[in-house]
């Protein structure tokens, strides 16, 4: 009577499980990747629903020995994140591993991503990158490539760019005015003479970033005339905001 | 050992969250012994006991509360700010809680990353702006700007601006014309109000 009362209890739990299963199999997702030249050693990323919270993720990095055994070299804790990708530079390579990246949305226009490597003998996370996009950019005069962060789309774009110091990645956006003169062209052709001020402040911020400090200033003695002529429809915050960046700008150029 | 928010726990989830904030402390020039984490979607404050620290503990709440302005600590939601409006090239894309975002429906994303547990996902909050109201569903998570005193509180989808500001928004143009719409009021209400205007 026990042992049928028993298996009666095993099938009800596996019901319920394959019920759960069924019901979060649509949303989940889990990515899986060796690192390149590093058979054995594999990353792992999965994210779940969880009602209320939105989702769940976790990467969790493995090596897998000859004899089919396998052990966790590291694992990150839970996190409100989703849609992960994995992806490598095979030319920063760290204690004999290339650096991993791993993407994940946090929303449908923000994500973040996790920089993974190893150090002292561990795996360990490196960094957090924010942004709503990244990119691995290779630039003709680098010998390693940097990543690109696409920050604040609903404005406008100001990306970041980030250069591998050899532990890990600094802000390094001053360092390519190219880069921010040829962004600056194609977003002034999309602008138009009644674009709000808070877009034209994300503008200065790139025309600074080319280089070229009068242009910047330019743009927001405009944006502050434009936001000021908008009398009781105008933005206090963001004529604010204007204002203190050109100060800002004034006692730098000083 | 771990300490979190004044307790001690031996639950791994802390024990990694510990290995994690080291890695970052080992950036920073300070080492306080003392991290805020995120674990399981909380924000916690961590303060390791050590040699070093023992004793201390006291102290270093009080220093970390001075220093509470640059910590990032959960925040509430506001009851005013600013709201943007999403890209269209969001449009289709999977929000925070899996729902598809569309540029017609009356949904906002909460901003910044500060302030993500302030509300539940699904929550509908009410907001106005100049004498016009609108209900919307919080279904998304979403970063905002990089400045800590920036107002902007919720980014929109295009038919929510469009009902707050009474402007045809139909496009990235008319959203960048429009800019920051200044919410004088955001209430939270029961999930049972209907989305959409509020007749007065």
């Amino acid at each position: 009577m026990r042992a049928r009362a028993g298996r009666v209890f095993q099938f009800a739990l596996i019901v319920v499980w394959l019920a759960l299963c069924c019901r979060t199999a649509k949303a989940q997702s889990v990515v899986f990747k060796q690192f390149p030249g590093r058979e054995g050693i594999g990353i792992l990323c999965w994210s779940n629903p969880v009602e209320g919270a939105g989702f769940i993720s976790q990467i969790v990095v493995f090596q897998t020995n000859h004899n089919g055994s396998t052990r966790i070299l590291w694992e990150s804790s839970l996190d409100n994140s989703y849609s992960p990708e994995i992806r490598f530079i095979p030319e920063i390579v760290l204690e004999g591993l290339p650096l991993a990246l791993v993407e994940r949305k946090t929303g449908a226009a923000s994500g973040e991503l996790d920089v993974i490597g190893r150090k002292a003998g561990r795996v360990v996370v490196l960094g957090e990158l924010e942004g709503f996009e990244f990119e691995i950019t290779r630039l003709e005069y680098a010998k390693l490539p940097f990543v690109v962060a696409h920050q604040d789309a609903n404005i406008l774009d100001v990306p970041e760019i980030y250069r591998w110091n050899g532990s890990r990645f600094l802000e390094d956006s001053r360092s390519h005015p190219d880069y921010y003169r040829e962004l600056l062209a194609e977003d002034r052709n999309k602008l138009t003479k009644d674009t709000s001020g808070v877009v034209l402040l994300n503008l200065a911020r790139i025309a600074l970033l080319s280089g070229d400090r009068a242009d910047a200033r330019g743009i927001l003695e405009s944006a502050l005339s434009r936001e000021r002529s908008k009398g009781d429809e105008a933005d206090k915050e963001t004529i604010r905001r204007i204002e203190v960046a050109l100060r800002s700008l004034t006692r730098n150029t000083e | 050992m771990p300490f979190v928010n004044g307790k001690f726990y031996m639950n791994p989830a802390y024990g990694r969250a510990i290995e994690r904030a080291r890695d970052a402390a080992q950036n920073s020039s300070e080492a306080s012994g003392e991290h805020w984490v995120t674990i399981d979607g909380r924000h916690v404050l961590i303060q390791e006991e050590n040699d070093e620290h023992a004793g201390t503990r006291h102290a270093a709440r009080q220093k970390s509360q001075a220093q509470s302005s640059e910590t990032p600590k959960p925040k509430g939601l506001p009851t005013s700010g600013a709201a943007s409006i999403y890209a269209d090239k969001f449009q289709g894309r999977k929000t925070a809680n899996g729902e598809t975002f569309d540029q017609d429906g009356y949904t906002a994303a909460l901003l910044p990353r500060s302030r993500w547990q302030a509300v539940k996902l699904g929550t509908h909050v009410e907001l106005t702006h100049n004498g016009n109201s609108v209900v919307v569903e919080i279904n998304d998570r979403g970063e905002g700007d990089r400045n800590p005193e920036s107002p902007r509180t919720l980014d929109l989808s295009r038919t929510a601006a469009s009902a707050l500001t009474d402007k045809e928004i139909n496009d990235d143009e008319d959203s960048r014309n429009v800019g920051l719409i200044t919410l004088d009021k955001i209430k939270v209400v029961s999930r049972d109000t209907p989305l959409g205007p509020v007749d007065r």
